[in-house]
């Protein structure tokens, strides 16, 4: 029997699972993916040179939660960027956008296929970085816990014992638990709204160059925003309603990245505010589905 | 019957990116069918609009007046695209996926089920001569293999139309008369097809009808033995022909006594294209009219 078309759907998930599946494969097979090697070195490494920086127990293991959530950061922040900046760009110019548009393949569902594909990398990245800093985090949680266990063993007076047992349930809070994962997940959608932007921006940028520097800026003034704002309304004697409409529209347009940040709050074992992740989730969902239904209306358009 | 393909009135002016807003008509109001189970050749020289009419077709990029129509769907509309294959002038496919992940990656554009896309995938592989690299990364691909494997993705869900940009590029006569015959291939299984080619012979020998576009406009359009045929002008190829009796045709033609005239008489040439493909492959191609 002679293969035939299933009939067209105006949005089918299977198509914008094809483009995504394809655009993950694209960035694993251009080695994107070594990034991660060299951010495990970097956890073994921590791991293993932490005792050299501080006697404290437990902040040896702050130290290694920081530099991770560090690590994850900057791959995510660059990678959201830089990985995202060409997804578009590269296939309009080797033409093998035609191809693809030439099926029956709406414009949104490559959009949306090649979007989730760049995000689909950051995902999985993330997942095993954390998957390493869980077991790196563990590993170094129990044998300074065994150390500590041996001196306890020994004969030592009520003073001592009482320090040595405030050593253990500080390494016991410091440890790999469920609360990391909240400042995992708030690296993810930060990476998320900031994927969003940037593909956004590579629909009408003229250049991958342009693309990924007004990415940047806007990643630094969606950063900066409320502490130059905060200090300008403090300091300001009056607003115009002018001064205050142009305030009000920059905080509207670039998302406020501070928000994103919880590593510093999780880390020292700081309790969240209530709502905070509804809040955090709510926020990059909204500013994801305005960038990305913008690129649709500036790709919509776009004379190929 | 309904046309596979219909341009009506079509024009597309480009705005160029300048202080003065300049514009550019690469399409003016041009206007063609081509009927089903046809091959068009659409020639003309650089920067003529071929590209750009079969942009519009294809619906990557928006016509400024006029409409297209595929099998009666207008362009503009993402179901007319279900029944078209396209290649493009030099594709460049991802290189990172294999020849078999290629057609599989098209054919699930194209609506096709994993099973149908396997069976499918063997049969195309054979058809462009690329099973063994069916393996391969499309990096390790020639310019030709690259041609044919973006013939076998045009093809895979079945299209009753395909469109063909330059499809012969930078490929050798070897890679190029493979391609030749695939096309033919193609009009023996019903499928219509329209190609854009700076290789006028080739135009000639594969298609059924040719339109000429220059500076955007179409300028001449019609079957191709009709274009070719010079009216006033008969040719006689005869073989084995001795010397006596040519001399007795002459005579013949001499003493006829109207205004006929003999031009010329000789042996005929064959092409530089059938010369290279005689040596280099050590057997002689067949020759189609």
């Amino acid at each position: 029997m002679n293969p035939s078309p299933s009939p067209h759907r105006l949005c089918s998930p299977i198509r914008v699972w094809v483009i995504a599946r394809n655009t993950l494969t694209q960035l694993v097979r251009q080695r994107a993916f070594y990034f991660l090697l060299v951010f495990s070195l970097v956890i073994l490494l921590a791991a293993m040179l932490i005792q050299n920086f501080t006697d404290d127990a437990s902040r040896q293991l702050k130290i290694m939660k920081d530099m991770s959530f560090f690590a994850m950061s900057i791959f995510c922040t660059i990678f959201a960027i830089v990985a995202t900046s060409n997804l578009i760009p590269r296939d309009v110019e080797d033409r093998t956008l035609y191809t693809i548009l030439a099926k029956p393949v709406p414009r949104l569902e490559y959009l949306v296929g090649k979007y989730a594909g760049g995000m689909l990398v950051i995902f999985f990245s993330l997942a095993i970085m954390t998957v390493l800093l869980y077991l790196a985090l563990y590993a170094r949680q129990q044998a300074l816990m065994a150390e500590y266990l041996v001196v306890l063993n020994r004969p030592l007076s009520p003073e001592g014992r009482e320090d040595i047992e405030l050593i253990l349930s500080q390494l016991k809070e410091a440890g790999p638990s469920w609360r990391l994962l909240t400042a995992v997940l708030a690296i993810g959608l930060q990476a998320l709204v900031l994927g969003a932007l940037t593909l956004f921006i590579s629909t009408f940028a003229s250049s991958g160059l342009f693309t990924v520097v007004v990415a940047f800026v806007a990643f630094f003034v969606g950063y900066i925003e409320p502490v130059v704002l905060d200090y300008w309304r403090s300091s300001a004697e009056s607003i115009s309603r002018l001064g205050s409409f142009v305030s009000y529209l920059v905080e509207l347009v670039f998302p406020n990245f501070q928000t994103f940040n919880l590593v510093d709050g999780v880390v020292s074992g700081a309790a969240l505010a209530k709502g905070t992740m509804a809040k955090i989730l709510s926020m990059a969902m909204a500013y994801v589905g305005v960038y990305l239904l913008a690129a649709y209306f500036c790709f919509a358009e776009k004379e190929l | 019957m309904e046309p596979a393909v219909s341009i009506r009135g079509l024009t597309k002016v480009f705005r160029v990116p300048s202080l003065k807003r300049q514009r550019v008509v690469a399409v003016r109001d041009l206007s063609l069918e081509v009927a089903s189970g046809e091959i068009y050749g659409l020639i003309g020289p650089n920067g003529s609009g071929k590209s750009t009419t079969m942009k519009v077709l294809l619906g990557l990029s928006r016509p400024t007046r006029g409409s297209t129509a595929i099998f009666g769907r207008d362009s503009l509309s993402v179901s007319s695209r279900i029944d078209v294959g396209f290649l493009p002038e030099n594709p460049y496919f991802y290189k990172f996926l294999t020849g078999e992940e290629t057609l599989h990656f098209y054919g699930r554009l194209g609506g096709l089920r994993r099973k149908e896309i396997r069976e499918r995938s063997g049969e195309l592989l054979a058809l462009v001569g690329l099973e063994e690299a069916r393996h391969r990364r499309l990096s390790g691909y020639s310019k030709g293999m690259l041609q044919r494997i973006g013939l076998a993705q045009a093809l895979i869900q079945r299209p009753r139309l395909v469109v063909l940009d330059e499809p012969t590029a930078g490929v050798d006569p070897a890679g190029s008369r493979r391609i030749r015959d695939l096309i033919l291939k193609m009009r023996d299984d019903g499928i219509t097809v329209i190609l854009s080619s700076h290789l006028l012979e080739q135009v000639q020998e594969v298609c059924d009808r040719v339109g000429i576009i220059f500076q955007g406009e179409l300028c001449r359009e019609g079957p191709m033995k009709d274009l070719m045929a010079i009216e006033d002008q008969t040719e006689i190829l005869l073989e084995k022909a001795s010397p006596e009796l040519l001399e007795k045709l002459k005579t013949v033609i001499r003493e006829h006594g109207d205004e006929s005239a003999l031009l010329s008489m000789g042996h005929p040439r064959t092409t530089l294209e059938r010369l290279f493909l005689e040596e280099t492959s050590g057997k002689s191609p067949d020759t189609r009219e």
